[in-house]
């Protein structure tokens, strides 16, 4: 019972650490940060439709279709808007 | 007597939805909780493998064998009230199936793992893909069931300590100790 809690307890916060297949971005000051509302607007005029933006690893994530109608777990620096990829993701053909 | 006697309480579908549930629930816990690159398609197995386990398990539960049979061990409020005020008391009976508490955990860690393969899997379809509300949902029952878990552990613990029997081993045989005196068969 015990060992499996520890057990538990390290899965979870090794997890934390390591989700999304170590995406991350640089630390970037606050005021140096776009916002996550001017990230959506981009997208979608680009033609993306977004469903959540949260924060992930001093990233932007977002959730929704990219502008081929697919369905997308993106990363972007939240300074450049560059799309960051994960570890063993493969960058899109188009764009 | 040398040996009590045993009787056969858990059939092989009983057996083996359960420990398959089990299976599929601690791989997309840690899956879900763990995912490098590729660990999403484990998790989605996993969660397809628990609702399945799932739905062959309620159905068990209609048409099983005795012990297997929801209505043989869901009880009414009143026999759980009463079977808590004993088990405080130190004097609950031995139940050969699940004790009314017992019962009500079963129940709730299937409805439990239910939700969250609907709503994992819900997560998926282009209708509701990336929605926080539904992401937060399957995180709260992720959550829940890791309490439910520990009830369940603390109760199986608790039950076989106080009745002198193997609980864990009577799910991996089926077999438990005919009832004695007082028992509930």
């Amino acid at each position: 019972m015990k060992h499996l809690l520890t057990a538990l307890a390290l899965t979870f916060t090794a997890g934390a650490a390591f989700a999304h297949g170590n995406v991350s971005c640089p630390a970037i000051p606050k005021e140096e940060k776009k916002g996550q509302m001017e990230l959506q607007k981009k997208l979608e005029a680009e033609g993306w439709k977004v469903r959540q933006v949260k924060n992930f690893n001093n990233c932007y994530e977002v959730y929704g279709f990219d502008a081929q109608g697919k369905k997308a777990e993106a990363f972007f620096n939240p300074k450049t808007f560059e799309r960051v990829y994960a570890e063993g993701e493969q960058p899109a053909a188009a764009k | 007597m040398a040996g009590a006697a045993r009787i056969r309480v858990w059939d092989a579908i009983v057996r083996t939805t359960h420990w398959g549930l089990a299976v599929a629930v601690a791989t997309a816990w840690i899956s879900g909780h763990w995912p490098p690159a590729g660990f999403d398609t484990i998790h989605h197995w996993a969660g397809y493998a628990a609702l399945a386990a799932i739905a062959l398990r309620l159905a068990w539960g209609v048409v099983g064998s005795r012990y297997a049979r929801l209505a043989q061990f869901v009880r009414g409020p009143s026999a759980v009230l009463g079977y808590a005020r004993a088990l405080r008391a130190g004097r609950e009976p031995r139940y050969l199936g699940h004790n009314p508490l017992g019962g009500w955990m079963a129940l709730m860690l299937w409805l439990t793992a239910a939700a969250l393969g609907i709503t994992g899997w819900l997560y998926t379809t282009e209708w509701l893909w990336g929605y926080a509300w539904l992401e937060q949902l399957h995180s709260a029952l992720a959550w829940l069931i890791l309490v439910l878990l520990i009830g369940h552990l603390g109760g199986v613990v608790m039950t076989s300590r106080r009745h002198r029997e193997n609980l864990v081993g009577a799910m991996f045989s089926g077999a438990k100790r005919a009832p004695g005196a007082g028992d509930i068969g």
